[in-house]
């Protein structure tokens, strides 16, 4: 998504700040206890096939060192590997594209529209920012879209996958998601 | 002592128009403020009047042939001093700021003035190379002043690059703000860099001032005077650098000591 008179790469920018601002106190992290996924769109609840990720073989995201875009990267890397994701977006609060892979352009409409939506409701409907929002895209493809809080404010991913995430697997992927975002 | 060093990708942006009004400000606010020019052309002194180009400064005290005392210059604002460059030789403005000599002997020098003034405020060369890149491994505190257009925005990145690679190699030093300076509100396409400059960079930097294109600026330079003295009732312009300097004393940690610090009222 190309800026009109900039030319350059926010993500780059924001990774050359990343090394020349004061390195403010980390996110704080998800609040405990908080039951993720709780706004998982309804339509769901009839016929549960199994699930897609199997969580016992789940393998952590490992904590990442070095820039954000390569700690996105690493996540996009880790979804695609545990997740079988078969689409990743990352955008932030305005929307700007900080990383994705395998997104048609709809897709990429899609997911930076529910952001967008996301980002301006949100925070009257539920302040803490917490939970998921799924949207069925076809018979096996879902758009799960999660947000979490970095210094630069707060960052959302949409993943493409075959089937409506567990919560746990969601929960996974929050944490994921959180770590990627952590300054070290 | 707090120290911020003002600098740009480019020449010609107006740090040393921000430097010398934004000094004139902090020290108006009741901060002792000690305003350094490190540009070896000696832009201050040339932007004031009353012979300041001529006096001996940083030059003479890197030289060792004058102390500290002797080269800061008093002002009409009791709590702003004023340390010309002085007169660096060719062959000194060549290495300026870069041989571990000179470099020993300005660290002394923002040791000693830390003992009289609560912030130093540094004019630079323009760029990240050469004399700036001298000043820029020593300081720790930079204000980065970005002119309003497409280019100074498509510049950013390698600058941060640069002084990320400068204060890797020195003694470390952080961004404090972003500042645009030359914004003509009446043009889109300055407003619109101005727009975009502020939705990239990270918040905390962002100022809600900007310094605007304005005549009045070339009305008191030709003067030799910071706007704040241009007119008995000080021109519109000058009282951005009042609110830069209010929006930059957090940043800097320059807050007051005095525990009644408290909202008064208008009326009793
Ligand atoms: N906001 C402004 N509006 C109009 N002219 C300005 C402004 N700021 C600076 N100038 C003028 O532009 C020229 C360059 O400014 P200067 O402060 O010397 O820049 P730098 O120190 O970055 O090279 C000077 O002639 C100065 O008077
Ligand atoms: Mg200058």
């Amino acid at each position: 998504m190309k800026l009109a008179l900039s030319w350059i790469d926010p993500l780059e920018l924001r990774t050359r700040f990343e090394a020349v601002v004061e390195k403010p106190p980390a996110a704080p992290p998800w609040p405990e206890g908080r039951s993720a996924g709780q706004r998982v769109a309804p339509v769901a609840s009839q016929t549960q096939p199994p699930p897609a990720v199997e969580l016992a073989c789940l393998q952590p995201f490992p904590s990442q060192e070095g820039g954000l875009s390569r700690r996105l990267a690493s996540l996009i890397d880790w979804l695609r590997g545990q997740m079988k994701a078969q689409a990743v977006f990352i955008c932030d609060d305005d929307c700007l594209v900080l990383a994705q892979w395998g997104c048609a352009p709809e897709l990429a409409a899609a997911a930076t529209w529910l952001a967008a939506t996301w980002n301006s409701a949100g925070p009257r409907v539920c302040p803490s920012g917490d939970g998921t929002v799924a949207v069925q895209l076809d018979n096996n493809a879902w758009l799960m879209l999660l947000s979490g809080r970095s210094v630069w404010g707060r960052v959302y991913l949409g993943v493409c996958i075959d089937q409506l995430a567990e919560p746990l697997t969601i929960r996974a992927m929050q944490d994921a998601l959180s770590s990627a975002l952590k300054e070290k | 002592m707090t120290v911020l060093t003002i600098v740009s990708q480019k020449g010609g942006v107006g740090k040393t128009t921000v430097a010398l009004n934004l000094a004139f400000s902090i020290a108006g606010r009741g901060w002792k403020t000690l305003l350094i020019d490190t540009d070896p052309q000696g832009s201050i002194g040339l932007s004031l009047r009353g012979g300041v180009a001529g006096r001996p400064g940083l030059a003479d005290y890197l030289r060792g042939d004058m102390g500290f005392e002797d080269t800061v210059l008093s002002t009409r604002v009791p709590e702003l001093g004023l340390l010309p460059v002085g007169r660096p030789t060719f062959s000194e403005a060549c290495t300026w700021l870069q041989e571990p000599d000179a470099q020993d002997a300005f660290r002394h020098l923002l040791k000693r003035a830390s003992e009289d003034w609560d912030i130093v405020l540094i004019d630079t060369a323009a760029g990240p190379y050469g004399p700036a890149r001298g000043v820029l491994g020593m300081t720790p505190a930079a204000l980065v002043l970005m002119q309003a257009e497409p280019l100074g925005i498509r510049s950013l990145p390698s600058y941060l690059e640069a002084l990320a690679e400068i204060w890797r190699h020195g003694e470390g030093g952080r961004v404090v703000g972003v500042l645009l300076t030359m914004v003509q509100p009446r043009r889109a396409a300055s407003m619109a860099v101005v727009q975009e400059t502020l939705r990239l960079i990270p918040a905390e930097l962002g100022f809600d001032a900007v310094v605007v294109r304005d005549p009045i600026f070339l009305e008191a330079s030709a003067e030799g005077v910071p706007l704040g003295l241009l007119r008995r009732s000080p021109p519109p312009a000058a009282a951005v650098f009042e609110q830069i300097a209010a929006e930059l004393e957090p940043r800097l940690a320059l807050c007051t000591e005095e525990v009644e610090d408290e909202a008064r009222s208008l009326v009793d």
